[in-house]
């Protein structure tokens, strides 16, 4: 364990090697909070510079803080990709209230600049993270053959704590004015490993085996359901957030079966601890990859959710094994 | 008389009792998780065994004897005689079980 903390930063400081200047998007949202536009000059496209001028840029921002008060902080909400353009969804935090806005890239170069309210949009697309949690929650039941309905709900019901603490707190970077540095990355994972770790950890130790690892499949789903509610309010998914959360809710379903697992052999909070840095790991990449996508970082997100998964090799069949607990009526 | 004896009569038949050391006791409060309270709620609505509260309450019943035993046997007592079980509400949702008796020594007549 003293091992891994020592790897830790070493991982942290390769990880913030590869963090480079402003992209064009941070280039918008910097530009449009201080009203410096010299910041997101060099990366707009040409088009975009002669629609986009100086003059307009001053108007528009006028306009945003007459209607909803100063820019204090932003955060992005989403990426989507519309073929050769990526859409960055930002939620800007202004005094009266927030609003979001997208940026459109091209190859490096900042193609549009629209204001969005939030609409529904109904796309297949919003089912593919329920449909990859689904999968992998039918091959746990597959598997141990009895199903925990009351385990599930349970883990539904501490994944909305979790959310509900876990939210704020990711913003808070933002409302600080801070956003878009490794900081606020390394932020974000932080505090959804150690509250979503934690509320698991809570809920699962002193279960048996099965009942932890259905909390888990409960927690992973609800999971899967927030991100199809958001898919739904901001935009498209692609089969990939299929994978994802399959290989998540596996990752839960491990984490809170072990925390089962070795809470009853005297080295729980060890595991907390573990599983802790892997969430942060995980979750520190996801959110580097939505301000700077590249295929190695979501390889080595999905790797490390997928090794993380591994203890449930061990643990599915004790569970399957367990004996029904004997109750004297 | 190595095992400690509970038993729920004043006495125990071919023992005596030498010596009463007090009153044991040992008490738990339970309460079941959310995702059971759910599922429980909807066999209220269609009727029949709440099988999620029957399992706590047995499961409650065994951790407040066990620890009305260990609490006898710290009193240096080999039996329990007159023991009984007691259950109250707390709060809504959450019940607690009370085990009692008396704790003595008892040998052989």
């Amino acid at each position: 364990m003293r091992r891994l903390l020592l790897l830790f930063p070493l991982f942290l400081l390769i990880f913030s090697g590869t963090v480079c200047a402003l992209t064009p998007q941070e280039a918008m949202m910097q530009a449009l909070k201080t009203g410096n536009y010299s910041i997101v000059e060099p990366y707009l496209s040409p088009l975009m510079k002669a629609a986009f001028t100086r003059g307009e840029f001053r108007a528009i921002r006028e306009g945003l803080i007459r209607g909803h008060g100063a820019i204090t902080g932003y955060e992005l909400l989403r990426v989507k990709t519309e073929g050769p353009y990526r859409v960055y969804y930002y939620r800007v935090i202004a005094e009266k209230g927030d609003y979001t806005v997208t940026i459109t890239v091209r190859d490096g170069r900042v193609e549009g600049f629209h204001l969005k309210g939030f609409s529904i949009t109904l796309t297949p697309a919003v089912l593919y993270p329920l449909a990859g949690a689904i999968a992998a929650l039918l091959l746990i039941w597959l598997y141990l053959k009895r199903f925990g309905v009351a385990e599930v709900l349970f883990g539904l019901a501490i994944f909305l704590i979790a959310i509900a603490v876990q939210s704020p707190l990711q913003s808070l970077p933002a409302y600080l004015g801070v956003a878009g540095s490794l900081g606020t990355i390394l932020w974000g994972g932080f505090v959804a490993g150690l509250i979503q770790e934690g509320v698991k950890y809570y809920s699962a130790r002193g279960k048996n085996l099965r009942d932890a690892i259905y909390i888990g499949s409960g927690f992973g789903l609800t999971e899967a359901l927030y991100i199809g509610f958001l898919t739904l309010l901001l935009g498209s998914a692609s089969l990939l957030s299929a994978l994802e959360r399959f290989l998540a809710l596996l990752f839960h379903s491990s984490t809170a079966g072990l925390f089962s697992y070795s809470h009853v052999r005297g080295w729980g909070k060890r595991a907390f601890l573990l599983a802790f840095l892997v969430h942060w790991a995980a979750d520190s990449m996801a959110l580097y990859w939505q301000y700077t996508p590249s295929t190695w970082i979501l390889v080595v997100t999905y790797t490390t959710l997928g090794i993380a998964s591994l203890p449930l090799l061990k643990l599915l069949p004790q569970a399957k094994a367990e004996r029904e607990r004997r109750v004297r009526w | 008389m190595d095992e400690l004896t509970v038993v729920t009569t004043e006495g125990i038949p071919g023992y005596r009792v030498v010596e009463v050391k007090g009153l044991a006791r040992g008490g738990v409060v339970m309460a079941t998780h959310i995702g059971r309270d759910i599922i429980a709620g909807l066999r209220n609505l269609v009727g029949g065994e709440v099988k999620e509260y029957t399992e706590m309450m047995a499961k409650a019943r065994e951790i407040a004897l066990q620890r009305m035993m260990e609490n006898a046997r710290e009193m240096g007592a080999n039996a329990v005689i007159g023991m009984r079980f007691m259950t109250s509400n707390v709060g809504t949702r959450m019940a607690e079980v009370y085990a009692f008796g008396t704790a003595v020594v008892v040998e052989r007549e």
